[in-house]
Parts: C-alpha cells; structure tokens; sequence
C-alpha cells in the first residue's frame, strides 16, 4: 500500500511540509474514545476521502483533526505547524470545515451566510461591517451561486444549498478544505454537482481537499487518494484502485461484491452482491 | 487532480466585487429604518400630548422643547411627566427586544427571549427580596441599591442556567430553554411570595411583577440609561460572534471561535440589556420575543439588521402598550360593577400581554 | 424509550420496589402523621390522642383540635399531594415533556385567577360552585392544549404555549388585584396566604368540596397507565397499535384537570409538586412504566405535601409558614436537579 508522504529534504519549502499532519492522533467523545493513536499526512494539493462502516471513527477523526473536537492524545500539525500552538482564528485562516448537515436559520440569504466566511480575516469587530470584497464575491462565483446571491438559503434545492455552504467555506480563503459528508440526504444529482464543484475547486485552485464520503463509488471516481478506516484505525490506505478491492469489501464492509473499471475514467467501481453479516469474531 | 500546491488562491475568478446592494433586502432596509425611527418619534409625541385625562397642546410641547418661557405650568407638569415615560418606554422596549434576537440566535431557536428562559424573574425576584428583607431602607439607598440587586439577580439567574445545561451534550439549545422554564417558574413563584410580606403596597408589586411604566420620571429615565451601556459595549462585541454562533456551533468552531466564551459574551449581553431594563420598570414580557419576530420577515436574521430593527420595533410595542395603558381607564368600561372597581390604571404589562399572548399562540402554532 | 410490554422480571421487579415505597411511604405518613397531630399549639398527648380518634364522643378541647383541625389539614395534605403527584405524571406522559406541571401549563393560574375573583368580589358564586369554574378554567386551558398538540409534535413548543397561557393568567390576577378599591383591601391578606398555597383553612367540609371529583379522578387516572406508555411512544406509534390520540389526551388532560383543579380551589395553587414526584418515582423505581410511576408519584406527591405542611406548621413555631413556600424554596430547586437529566434525552428526540 503505498503512503505518500514528502520526505522533508525538498527544495521547495511550500511543499516540504504535509498540508495536514495527523500524529498518533486519539480522538474521542466525552465517555470513549473513538480513534486510537493514528498518523496520516496528507499532501498538498491532493484530494483524500475517508471511508469507513459507521462507527468506524472518519467524521471523528475529521473532526479532531480539524479541531472540532478536542484531541484525546497525539498532534495535529497544519502546514508544519502544530495545531496547538496557533488560536482558533489563525486555524481558520488555514483550514476551512464544511460540517455534516449544516443547519441555517431561516431569512439568511446567501450573501450573508458567505460573508460569515470572512470572519478570521477580519476579525469580530470589523465582521459589524457588511463584507462587500473580493473574497466573497469570488467566492460565490466558484461555486456558480452569484445568480442566488440574494436569495434565501433555505429557499434553494439541497445542492444549491450545499454549494452556498461550500462558499462560506471559499470565502474564508483557505488552502485547505475539509468537507464531512458532503452529499450524504441529496438527490443524486445533487449529490454529483456538489462532487464536481469540489474536484474542480482542487484542480482549478489547487485546494487540498479531504473528506468523509459515505458512497464508496463516489470515494474511488473523485479521489487521489482513499483512506480506509475501521474501528478506529486505519486498515487501508491507497489509490482508489488500491484500497477498493474485494477483499477490503469482504472484511471491512461485509458484502460480497465485484470491481471493474468504469468505462470511462478507468477508476474502480464495484458493485455489491450480497451482505456477509457480522463478522464472527472482532478483536 | 494532483495540480501543483499553490498558495492561497491564487487564482481568483475575475469576479465583479458586489457593489451597493441592490437586493430586494437592502432596499426594503432602506425605507423600513426611517420609517420605524419616525414611527418612535410620532409615537413619543402622542404619548406626550395624550393621557391622565388631559391633553396637552402641540405648541406648548413646542415652546417647552425649545425653552421659551411661558409654556402652561399644568402641560410643563405633564410633558415632565410623560416624556420621560416615553423615553423610558424606547429605552427599554429597545432593550429588551435586542436581548431576546441576541437569544434566539445563541440558542437557535425562535422561542427564545429573556422572560421565557427566567432572567427577567430573576431580576424582578432579587429586588423583590431584597424589599423584603430590607423593609425600610431610605430612598436614597434604594436608587442605586436596588438596579444593583436586580442585576445580580438577572446574572446570577442566567449563570445557574448556564451551569445547568453545560454538560448535558450536544443539543443545549432546547435544554436551555426548558430548565430556563422551569427556574424561571421557581421564581415567578418566590416573587409571588414577597407578596406575602409586601401586602400593603400590592398595587405596586404586581405593577412591577407584570411590568409598568407608572409613575417613572426623569431619575429613572436616567438610571435605566446607565445601567444599559454596559450592556451596549457588551452588545457591539457579541453581535458579530453571534451571527457566526446561529450558524451552528461546528461551523462556528470552523471560523475561529472560542464557543464557551463567545456564547458567554452573548448571553452575558443580553442578559445585562434584561436587566438594566427590567430593574427599572419590571418584567416586561413578550417584548423579546415579538419584537424580533415581526421585523425578521423584513430584514432577514442577519443580526446586524436584525438587532437594530428588533431595537425600533421593541420601541414601538411598549410605546403603543404604554399608550394604552395611560389611556385606558378600565372603571369607565367597567361601570356596570358599580363602586367594585377602583380608581386604576392597569399595569403596562397587562397589555403587552393581551398582545402578546395570541401572538405567540399563533406564532407557535404557524411555525410546526 | 421503556416499551408497554416489559420483561417479567422487570415488571416484577418494579413491583416489589413500588410495594416497598408503598410501605416506606405509609410509615412515613404513620410516624410523621402522628407527630404532627400530637405537637401544636397546645401540644396533645399520645393518650388524649388516642381518644380522640377512636375514643368516642370525647368534648375536651383535645379531641376538638384534633378531630376538626389537625386531622382534616393532614388529611387535606395527603390528598391534595397525591392529586399533585398523579396529575404531574399524567400530564407529563401526556405532553411527553419532563418539566409538565400545572403551574408551568396555566392550569394553576387559571384556577387561582377564578379563586382571586371569588375572594374579592365575594358575592360572586356560592362555595359550592367555586370548585366547578376553577375546574372550567383549567379545562379552557386544557382545550387549547389539546387542539394544538394536533399540529405542535414538539414538546418543548407544546410547553411553550402553557407559559404564555401562565403568564396570561397571572396577568389576569394581578390586573384584578391592581383594580381592587381600597376598602375592599381587607380581603388581600388572605388571598396573599393563599396565593402561596396552604392547607391552613382546612376543614371537613372543604374536604368534601374536593372529594367527588377525586372520586373519579384519581381511579381513571390510576388506570390510565396503559395509555400513557403508548403515548411515551410518540403519536405516530400510538396511532399505528390503534390508539385515538387526540381523544386519549383529552380525556387524559381533563382527568389532570380534575385532579388540580379542585385542589387549587381549596388549597392555593402548590407549585412544583406535580413537577416533582413522577421524576422521584422514576429514580426510587427504576422505570418509566407507567403502570408503576403513577401510585409511585401519588405517595411521593403525599409524602412530600405532608412534610412541607409539617415543616410549615412546625418548624419555625410558633410562627406558621404555608406549606407552599416550601415547595416553593425546597421542591423547585430538588426538581430542576431531577429534571436536568430527562431534559437532555427530551431535546434529543425533539431535535
């Protein structure tokens, strides 16, 4: 399995540290912890999925990497940075997270929800001010919602919906961009448009992308790089190609399935036959 | 995929930067503020020439503003009277409007306001106590001492809640809510309470227990602005953090805030606004939550219309029920009890209440 | 979420611990119930005591104090708390909301304020009638409960409307009070005692004021304990095993009304004591089932009257402090503490 991780001797120092550097990292809720001692770097400019059964730990270690949640044990490192020696707002400066089903107030319009992306630039007082600059409008038309820019979010379809959401996170101008199941309750269609903004956001911008996707299909056909989670730690960590095999199918997520290339992109799809229930002894 | 790590982006869509809003909301905001703004000022001067049975002239209001000698001593009386009455009425109606949008954003629930969630019993009940267990203080000692209590009681109030519901998980919001029902009836009954031990002056207990204006002049006009600009301050710094905190509290940890202090700032905000308030002219009700409410349709929920809008709305409504309750002789519709009623006007807070009750039914009710 | 058909064992279980609160609660009462008769202004001895109740036609001043003072109060006490325990379960299963309580839902307030206009216009209605146009009032309250919960699915919503039909009512009270002339002022004292909520004024015949409607009360609400679990469900459940919602929370929420109705008619309106017990019962048993929480909460809600009256009459004597401020000052704080817990599970399966 191959781990692509920069060795540190480059010339370039951009590109000598990880856009994101998961030490030992253990993560939890308040009564247990959920992810025990995982490292994963991640390089710039990729696009990185997490997949993983439910309770597997990917929204949780999501999370704690994107300081959400507090770390139980380990480091996270942001640009060669640790985490913990940088506030709140200079995180935000960096890392973008669009979280699982966000919820929006009613009477908010677009406009005003990206704006709110402004916030560690400009910092609270200056936030009094209606944010009229650059940032905000490019934001909006990244994400193809300047026709909606006056428009009520909770008016908009669910994709509509999740691109303003995803121009809140554009605007705060970050080089990376986390996302947690960013399609998961969309229409299909829905669900496609938001996965091609952001692909084209990483090939276009060359934001770091990395995010919890649920689809596993969708995993292989928009990501450089999958990382297979489950019960906590990592079990696979590849390319599409790599990681989606029967066998990882088989043992992580329980179904009997086959793989073949998608006629067009060549990258794997796989195609479920039938569950193997619960496996019969977990350590 | 794999494009070359670029610095921040680089590349920015030649985008043409929003200019001066033309959007529906914008122009709505710009003919709704003046209008409201003058609708306090028409307000102020009806409230001025019109009550306690005898009106007074435009000109003497007039020539009293811009001090000519000369005026009626009976309308100098009144204006001396009622203005400060009116101004009190803007000041708080203001006040705790503001209070209850700050709420509804911190706990992203629309049926929010700081009567519903206790503060403003807690403020009534501190000073309700400390009247009983200092029975005859002199009344130097009571202006100043008493906002103090209240104030204690609203904060103190706030923080049992606040402690109540922290470690309770993830949807605090609606845990807020219900413990703050509940001390907030514990309250409502300790101050009933106090009734037991204040018998004599019933009248002006259940006054301020309701809410009223009666009888409130110019000292207290300026006790009730002192005691709110610590709340201002707090206000222009929470209102920014409170945008960002009605958005969720993961999407707000993504931005950059701290949420333990940043909800604190806010609640410590609209707590002080309730109190400085209620102190004053008691527990007014339903003001926080209409105010807001009626104005969101308007100017959306971004709080930085939203609070000054809900502001002059607030105004609005506890003018009008101020005006009412000056107004309003209930013996006169009453007569048909004979001598059952006696000579008095009912509280301001009675009326806000008769508004306010089939407003928030329906307002319930509409919203499942 | 604890369903209707429980396993044996745990029914049983639950049982035994109910038999067992049965009993603590009994002895309880006993002793404390003895003691209260006896001490006093004068205080009685055992053997006077004994006489008194079992002796026969006795006159001494004794057996008067007792007889038509000192055992109707505590007999009043118990009722009214076990009406205020029963009603509390009732209407909380009802409203699926944890803090339900009738002061909280205006059911209280609307009584009280019927009670208020009683008190200050006397010739208003007989004694008789009084219990009724509180129990109207409460049922007013109740109706527009009722009729919402068909569109409210929250409860917190649900709740919010009883707070503002509260305030109203107090609103109300107060503005009557405010309008009050003044030589008509004499009346307040009283009204003020029992705005707090005492079981002073008791006598037999304001027990039998109160009696008929518990009659029926009190049994339908012992029995409602079925209906009650299904509704702990949720609608959507309760409709699909066949139930008539919106008729089964009428009726449940009438039954609260006669149980707290008539009390705040004769007694004041006790905070807090409905609020209370269900939620003592639920950790004494370690249950939700209804079945079990309901007798649970009505000795929890007796035990719990008779120690507020008991404190109130005794504690600081000679001076007499109603029983309410106790419930007031001790049983609301106690609530909020018991309530914290169930509050946090309400949110989540609201939100």
């Amino acid at each position: 399995m191959a781990n692509p991780m920069t060795q540190s001797d480059t010339t370039d120092p951009a590109a000598a540290h990880p856009a994101l550097h998961a030490r030992s990292v253990s993560v939890g809720y308040e009564s247990r912890t959920v992810c025990q001692g995982i490292d994963l770097a991640i390089e710039p400019g990729t696009v990185t999925c997490l997949i993983g059964p439910n309770g597997s730990g990917k929204s949780t270690f999501l999370k704690g990497c994107a300081r959400l949640l507090d770390l139980k044990g380990g480091e996270v490192y942001i640009e060669g940075t640790a985490m913990a020696d940088l506030s709140s707002i200079e995180v935000a400066r960096r890392l973008a997270v669009l979280p699982q089903s966000p919820t929006t107030p009613p009477d908010l319009t677009v406009r005003e929800l990206v704006e709110q992306g402004r916030y560690p630039h400009v910092g609270a007082l200056r936030m009094l001010r209606h944010q009229d600059g650059e940032a905000v409008a490019a934001a909006l038309e990244a994400t193809g919602m300047s026709a909606f820019t006056d428009r009520d979010v909770d008016a908009l379809s669910g994709g509509e919906r999740q691109r303003a959401w995803i121009a809140l996170a554009l605007a705060q101008e970050t080089p990376t961009l986390f996302l947690d199941e960013p399609t998961t309750y969309l229409d299909i269609s829905y669900q496609l448009e938001v996965m091609h903004l952001v692909q084209e956001l990483n090939t276009t911008r060359g934001i770091t992308i990395v995010m919890v996707l649920h689809d596993l299909n969708q995993a292989a056909a928009y990501s450089d790089r999958v990382v297979c989670l489950r019960q906590g730690a990592i079990v696979a960590d590849g390319t599409p190609a790599e990681v989606l095999t029967v066998d990882l199918l088989r043992d992580v997520f329980r179904i009997e399935a086959s793989v073949i290339p998608d006629p067009r992109s060549g990258k794997p799809v796989f195609f479920p036959h039938q569950p193997l229930g619960a496996e019969p002894n977990l350590p | 995929m794999t494009a070359s790590p670029l610095a921040p982006p680089a590349v920015r869509a030649k985008a043409r930067p929003l200019g001066r809003r033309a959007d529906a909301r914008s122009r709505r905001w710009r003919w709704f503020a003046p209008t409201m703004l003058v609708a306090v000022l028409v307000l102020v001067v009806v409230s001025v020439l019109f009550g306690d049975n005898f009106r007074i002239s435009p000109s003497d209001l007039l020539h009293w503003l811009t001090g000519q000698s000369g005026v009626d001593p009976l309308a100098k009386f009144g204006i001396n009277t009622r203005l400060p009455r009116a101004l009190l009425a803007v000041l708080v109606g203001a006040a705790l409007a503001v209070a209850g949008a700050l709420l509804q954003a911190l706990t992203r629930n629309p049926l929010a306001s700081p009567d519903i969630i206790g503060v403003s019993q807690g403020v009534v009940a501190a000073v309700l106590v400390f009247s009983v267990i200092f029975p005859n203080m002199p009344y130097a000692y009571v202006d100043w001492i008493q906002p103090i209590c209240g104030t204690v009681g609203g904060i103190g109030t706030a923080a049992v809640i606040h402690l109540a519901t922290r470690k309770l998980g993830s949807a605090e919001s609606t845990q807020f809510i219900l413990i703050g029902i509940l001390v907030g009836g514990i309250l409502t009954s300790l101050s009933s309470l106090a009734l037991l031990f204040l018998g004599s002056d019933a009248t002006r207990v259940f006054g301020f227990m309701s809410g009223s204006l009666n009888l409130k002049g110019w000292s207290d006009l300026r006790l009730a602005a002192a005691y709110l600009v610590p709340g201002l301050v707090l206000l222009v710094l929470a209102l920014p953090r409170a945008n960002a905190l009605q958005l969720g509290d993961d999407v707000a940890l993504g931005l950059g805030q701290r949420l333990g202090r940043d909800r604190l700032l806010v609640l410590g905000a609209s707590v002080l606004l309730t109190a400085g308030a209620v102190t004053v002219v008691g527990a007014l009700s339903f003001v926080g939550l209409m105010a807001p409410h009626m104005v969101r349709r308007m100017v959306g929920s971004d709080l930085r219309r939203l609070v000054p809008a809900s502001a002059l709305m607030g105004a609005v409504i506890v003018l009008v029920a101020d005006l009412a309750a000056r107004n309003i002789q209930p013996q006169r519709y009453l007569s048909g009890l004979g001598d059952a009623i006696g000579f008095a006007y009912l509280p301001t807070g009675l009326y806000l209440a008769v508004l306010g009750v089939p407003f928030m039914i329906s307002l319930i009710w509409r919203r499942s | 979420m604890t369903t209707p058909h429980l396993p044996a064992t745990e029914t049983r279980r639950g049982t035994g611990r109910l038999l067992l609160l049965g009993a603590a609660g009994l002895g309880l009462v006993l002793v404390v119930g003895c003691w209260y008769l006896l001490k006093g202004d004068p205080d009685i001895s055992l053997s006077e005591l004994g006489r008194s109740l079992f002796g026969g036609h006795t006159h001494d001043n004794g057996a008067y104090l007792v007889r038509e003072v000192r055992l109707p109060r505590l007999l009043l006490a118990l009722i009214a708390g076990a009406a205020l325990g029963l009603a509390g379960t009732v209407l909380q299963y009802t409203l699926k909301n944890p803090i339900a309580d009738p002061g909280i839902l205006g059911m209280s307030q609307a009584a009280a304020f019927v009670v208020a206009l009683s008190v200050l216009f006397p010739g208003l209605m007989p004694r008789l009638v009084l219990p009724v146009v509180c129990i109207l009032a409460g049922l007013a309250t109740s109706a527009i409960l009722v009729v919402l919960a068909k569109s409210i699915r929250d409860p917190v919503r649900l709740l919010l409307v009883g707070v503002v039909i509260a305030s109203l009512g107090a609103t109300l009270t107060s503005a009557t009070i405010v309008l009050l002339p003044i030589d008509r002022a004499v009346g307040l004292g009283q009204f003020f005692g029992f705005t707090a909520g005492t079981v002073a004024s008791a006598s037999w015949s304001r027990i039998g004021l109160i009696l008929p409607w518990l009659v029926v009360a009190v049994p339908a609400a012992l029995l409602s304990g079925r209906a009650l679990n299904l509704l702990q469900l949720g609608d959507d459940m309760a409709i699909g095993r066949g139930m008539r919602v919106t008729r089964a929370r009428a009726l449940l929420l009438t039954c609260a009304c006669l149980l707290v109705a008539p009390v705040v008619a004769v007694v004041g309106p006790i905070s807090f004591v409905a609020l209370l017990s269900p939620h003592v019962a639920k950790v004494v048993l370690r249950t939700s089932n209804a079945h079990l929480v309901l007798p649970a909460s009505a000795v929890v809600g007796a035990v719990v009257m008779l120690l507020a009256d008991t404190a109130g009459r005794l504690l600081f004597f000679p001076t007499e402090i109603p029983a309410g401020i106790w419930t007031i000052v001790v049983v609301g704080p106690l609530a909020v503490v018991l309530a914290r817990r169930s509050v946090g599970r309400t949110s989540m399966e609201a939100s």
